[in-house]
């Protein structure tokens, strides 16, 4: 139920009274983009990393090793303290920001120590590292990001390869399966939201695992959709691969609509338009090689932050969920 | 609610643990004796692996005297690497191609060794890559 809805609801049973139901929704109108914000903290945090991985990778030969780990670490330093300050201040997306530059700011300083000295572990002892380095961050900082990054790098230390070799033996039998994994997919979905709601929103690592299984679903779909041969193209696998994404994304949208959850018809709503966005990225993946090409590709995301943007406000305006 | 004490102790740690890390590894490179391990790809056909080299020590030609003990302590080495037990040596990315054809054009000619800090009973760090005995920076500056 929307909130207009509800607080109508709650003036007609004298809940509340007329102003403070102007009050409310006035406030709640005020504080709408709080996410997009965040979220446009959050990708502006990104490209600021990778625009600074970008500047020391260019120069990366002449420095020396004592520079390279002195900078490393100032820089974890300042960003470390960064983070603290914006807790203490209590700047939520400054925290965001900051929290998340630091969180990758550990991973990399681990690549970075294990290549100056030569170390030879692999992925199972890096992502090891990085999840017990990063574990204050996820007590601390309370982002979902973070959150969602650790849980990967805990399960990708995991032996996986008898999974891998099940999953192998069904992908076999892809063509016939199909159906009945995107609906085993939909029940799953619906009762890993059911979990996620019942979950108290304080309690952060098994909440984000729920969350995590949720992504893990639209995750399944495109892995789906990329067995349908996603990187291939052939009009008749491409169509397959949209048929699918889409199709899945309408089905949500229809239900969100049914049920009149702004929410979720929100997500997918977005989830659409990062599809579209990630298609044309692929039809123009050569603008990606150069320098220019990588500015080119921050603009295009700032263009789809401002689209994704306005959709949201759009949605929010639409008769059905008055 | 955590005090403002533990809340900075917390996020500081990652920070004083890789720092603490980055200084074992400096003294334990720094006072080590250096001792020269010959090696071979770990794969033929994959002796480059993105960036780094992917070796393993070839124990049948290495001289094993240089240990304090005159025996080739083959366990400590590359004790953190898991998978298919292969060693790193890292080298620039405008490096990797041609060392890559180096290896591939004449790989009998060319004997890769590689220089390790050891330490009795800690794991050794590889200090420096050689080809027919000399720093391959610089063989590749007198073979281009």
């Amino acid at each position: 139920m929307s909130l207009t809805k509800k607080t109508e609801t709650w003036v007609g049973q004298h809940i509340i009274t007329r102003e403070q139901q102007q009050q409310i929704l006035a406030f709640e109108r005020s504080h709408t983009n709080r996410t997009f914000w965040i979220t446009a903290f959050v990708i502006a945090g990104i490209l600021i990393g990778l625009g600074i991985c970008l500047l020391i990778a260019a120069n990366w030969q002449v420095l020396p090793e004592l520079v390279k780990l002195v900078g490393d670490f100032a820089l974890l330093g300042v960003l470390t303290y960064a983070t603290y300050w914006s807790m203490q201040t209590r700047k939520t997306g400054l925290r965001e920001l900051f929290s998340i530059l630091s969180f990758l700011a550990i991973g990399a300083t681990i690549g970075l120590i294990a290549q100056i000295f030569h170390l030879s572990g692999g992925w199972t002892n890096f992502a090891g590292a990085w999840a017990l380095l990063g574990l204050p961050f996820i007590w601390l900082s309370r982002s979902t990001w973070i959150n969602l990054t650790w849980w990967c790098l805990v399960l990708t230390t995991c032996p996986w390869k008898h999974v891998e070799k099940f999953f192998s033996y069904v992908w076999d039998e892809f063509t016939c399966l199909t159906v009945l994994f995107v609906i085993g997919l939909y029940i799953l979905y619906n009762l890993l939201k059911y979990l996620v709601k019942r979950f108290d929103p304080y309690t952060r690592l098994p909440r984000a695992a729920a969350l995590l299984l949720l992504a893990s679903c639209y995750l399944s779909i495109a892995a789906l959709a990329a067995l349908w041969g996603l990187w291939q193209t052939q009009f008749p696998t491409v169509l397959g691969v949209h048929a699918t994404v889409f199709g899945f994304l309408a089905l949500r949208l229809y239900t969100a609509v049914k049920e009149q959850q702004i929410t979720s018809f929100k997500r997918n709503a977005v989830l659409t338009e990062i599809y579209i966005f990630l298609i044309f990225m692929f039809h123009t993946s050569s603008l990606w090689l150069s320098g220019l090409g990588f500015i080119g590709g921050g603009l295009l995301i700032l263009i789809l932050i401002y689209c994704l943007r306005q959709t949201t406000r759009y949605i929010k305006q639409m008769e059905i969920f008055k | 609610m955590i005090s403002k004490r533990l809340q900075t102790l917390m996020l500081f740690l990652p920070w004083m643990c890789l720092l603490g890390w980055t200084l074992l590894l400096f003294c334990t490179r720094a006072n080590g004796t250096d001792v020269t391990v010959a090696i071979t790809g770990y794969d033929p056909r994959d002796l480059l692996s993105g960036h780094y080299i992917a070796y393993q020590p070839d124990w049948t030609h290495t001289d094993c005297q240089q240990f304090p003990d005159g025996n080739c302590p083959k366990e400590l080495f590359c004790k953190e690497a898991r998978w298919g037990e292969q060693c790193r040596f890292y080298i620039p990315q405008t490096d990797a191609n041609a060392l890559d054809q180096l290896f591939r054009s004449s790989p009998h000619n060319l004997q890769f060794e590689v220089i390790y800090s050891y330490l009795p009973g800690q794991t050794p760090l590889a200090k420096q890559l050689l080809i027919n005995q000399i720093p391959w920076q610089q063989y590749l500056r007198e073979n281009p």
